[in-house]
């Protein structure tokens, strides 16, 4: 909680100081509203996965859409809505049952889906975000051949760094790496995704 | 622009502070190759350590004064099992306790060769959840004087086909302890001496009847205190029996394709490893679990049919199954059914019975515990499960003699009638209530109270049956200082 509160802090810090009047050296300010795209390749990072029998084991594509918000601060508020691969497996699964041991022949992928906010910030042509959101975690298992689908909601941390080497106006291009954190309420941080992959900007609102 | 940099600063230092939990429990600390007691012969009869060494001691260090010795024995007489023995610790300084297992040896290290009586484990301080070498570590006691040695060590073996117990009389001296515990995985160096104080108080009533119980909160440790071993498992009923559990209160769930499990709540990385366990137990199918899912010290979610077999023919416990649904009532019932055709006594075996014993098929229960139909109670926490059961009751669909728990209102426990009413000590001590229950043979007790004053007050102001705790070992030393038996005997419990 504490760190959602923090997050929302530094939210609100950003836009109220975006809003406000600008400094004093600066002779014309510019806003912006901007969109992002995001589009890459993702999966697991914590914890390390236990991969005794497994069959195969992957990421998968990821993909993000953000909105952001530039004032004459050098701090900008996002809006981040994103799809995260996190891990898609098989595996043979050797379970005890009374009697004998039994094999389990098990498929299963999991991804979430966010909806993040938080502040970001621009260092020459290198971006920044850190952000906070809920993010649907759902996992999709297949023993035996009997599909089912399992979603949970949780609070989970998103931090983004990007370098826009390509930059016509009003567009910018370039590649980005993000780590999302899940938590859950009492246990902290269980499990985090890493993700890189290209990323476009487009000024779609300028004053 | 400094104070912008200082909020960036501080945005990463969010994120970079969340600590990471881990999902793997670790396991206590034990000594290389099996230690002392690896290379001693354990004593013949398990029976014998409990009327040698049980008792109230104080200790030179590391668990305080007033601490309680308590022999165990776990195991079973059924293929592949076998009786053990073991002796614990149990103190209230720290919430600590040591867990030991007994060996005998010659020493043939001095002029003259004698025996020698050895407990090895390790001890835990339930304060802190995480275990480190501050909390954790591994003690070893040599036992003395030679008499109590002599009396373990050297007593007739006992006949897994007989009774249980020994029937000597016991020694007529009293047990000293001295040796030394360790920190963390270290060769123990700190010295320690346990020095008898008086004996233990009896549980028996006037009419030689057990009226008050040590209640066992999923197990004999949460899986948050990281003992080793995940609560609601078939292993911590072990773990209860060597802390000094009287009754244990588990919790009972359906899966998705109606197998009943033990589990409490929610599937939270807490509770549970594996990426792809998320959401309920209710979600998923028993093969999609058993696929997906581990418990934090790495057991599978039990299923209740193979851990009830496994408490009834490995402990004496009686079980307090926790419904988490009104539809877990009847097939749980109908296990219970179906374990009492399967469990049989064996020690001694039922008179007139066949030379071979048990018959094909069955298993022995734990040698003197109780039938299945008076271990097996099951828990209705709410109005909705009071109803459901009474339908079910109605319907013909529980087993033979089925017993109820009301954990709400008390004239639901005579009015179904359940054996025992277990209210939420939030509610008070409810005095009046309680005694006039037990005066009518129900069993009363609280859930679920882990703080010592609290313990004390309701020890001493309701006089219960049994109070539910994760701190087994406080609970029992508590009951020491300042626990009475209930004067009332608890006859609905056997009565069919």
């Amino acid at each position: 909680m504490r760190y959602l509160v923090l997050a929302i802090a530094l939210l609100a810090s950003s836009a109220a100081r975006a809003d406000g009047p600008p400094a004093a050296a600066e002779e014309k300010v510019h806003t912006a509203w901007e969109m992002d795209l995001f589009a890459g390749y993702g999966q697991l990072a914590y914890p390390t996965q236990d991969m005794v029998n497994v069959a195969w084991s992957n990421g998968g594509p990821a993909f993000a859409l953000s909105f952001a918000y530039r004032g004459a601060h050098f701090t900008h508020p996002f809006v981040d809505i994103s799809y995260i691969p996190i891990l898609s497996s098989a595996k043979y699964v050797n379970v005890y049952v009374p009697g004998g041991a039994s094999t389990l022949y098990a498929t299963n992928s999991s991804y979430a889906l966010g909806l993040a906010i938080g502040p970001g910030w621009d260092i020459d042509w290198f971006r920044v975000r850190v952000g906070v959101g809920l993010y649907n975690v759902s996992v999709k298992t297949d023993v035996s051949a009997q599909p089912n689908t399992v979603s949970q909601v949780g609070l989970g941390f998103l931090a983004s760094l990007s370098a826009m080497v390509w930059r016509p106006d009003p567009f910018a291009l370039g590649v980005e790496a993000r780590l999302v954190a899940l938590t859950f309420p009492t246990n902290g941080i269980y499990q985090s995704m890493w993700s890189a992959g290209l990323t476009g900007r487009w000024d779609f609102v300028r004053n | 622009m400094r104070s912008d940099r200082r909020i960036l600063v501080l945005g990463l230092l969010a994120l970079s502070t969340a600590a990471c939990m881990s999902r793997q429990s670790p396991q206590p600390p034990a000594f290389p190759e099996g230690g002392l007691v690896g290379r001693s012969t354990p004593p013949p009869n398990p029976w014998s350590l409990q009327k040698a060494l049980d008792g109230v001691y104080d200790t030179s260090s590391r668990f305080g004064s007033n601490v309680v010795v308590h022999a165990s024995q776990w195991g079973g007489v059924n293929p592949g099992t076998g009786m053990k023995a073991s002796v614990s610790i149990l103190a209230a300084e720290h919430l600590a306790f040591a867990i030991m297992q007994p060996g005998c040896f010659l020493d043939t290290t001095g002029e003259t060769p004698v025996t020698r009586l050895v407990l090895e484990g390790y001890w835990r301080y339930l304060d802190e959840s995480d275990p480190s070498p501050t909390s954790t570590g591994l003690i070893r006691l040599f036992v003395s004087p030679p008499e109590i040695i002599d009396y373990v060590c050297n007593a007739p073996t006992w006949d897994p086909t007989g009774p249980p117990g020994d029937p000597r009389p016991a020694p007529t001296v009293h047990a000293a302890f001295t040796g030394s515990t360790g920190n963390g995985v270290n060769a123990p160096g700190s010295p320690l001496t346990v020095s008898w104080l008086r004996a233990r108080k009896s549980r028996l009533n006037a009419e030689g009847k057990t009226t008050f119980f040590v209640g066992v909160h999923h197990g004999g440790c949460q899986s948050s205190d990281n003992c080793g071993i995940s609560e609601n498992t078939p292993e911590t009923s072990i773990l209860a029996t060597q802390l000094g559990g009287g009754y244990l209160e588990i919790d009972i769930h359906l899966t998705k394709d109606q197998v009943p499990v033990f589990f409490h709540l929610g599937l939270n990385p807490g509770a549970v490893q594996g990426l792809y366990c998320t959401g309920n137990v209710e979600d998923y199918t028993y093969d999609e679990l058993l696929a997906n899912c581990r418990l934090r010290s790495g057991e599978i979610i039990p299923r209740v049919s193979d851990m009830l077999e496994f408490i009834y023919t490995r402990t004496n416990f009686p079980t307090y199954l926790d419904s988490k649904s009104t539809d877990i009532i009847v097939p749980v019932s109908q296990i219970l059914g179906q374990l009492q055709q399967d469990l049989v006594p064996c020690n001694p075996k039922p008179p007139g019975s066949p030379a071979v014993w048990p018959p094909a098929g069955k298993k022995c229960l734990f040698p003197g515990s109780a039938p299945v139909w008076e271990r097996g109670i099951i828990g209705l926490p709410a109005a909705e499960y009071v109803t459901a059961y009474k339908q079910a009751l109605a319907a013909g669909q529980l087993a033979p003699n089925q017993h109820c728990l009301v954990e709400e209102n008390s004239s639901d426990a005579t009015g179904v009638p359940c054996v025992a009413w277990m209210p939420r000590y939030t509610r008070g001590p409810m005095t009046s209530e309680v005694q006039s229950l037990q005066q009518q043979g129900f069993i009363v007790g609280y859930w679920t109270i882990n703080d010592l004053n609290t313990i004390d007050a309701f020890l001493t102001t309701a006089v219960p049956n049994g109070i539910l705790t994760n701190y087994l070992g406080l609970l029992n030393q508590r009951f020491e200082m300042v626990g009475t038996t209930p004067p009332y005997t608890p006859y609905r419990v056997s009565t069919p």
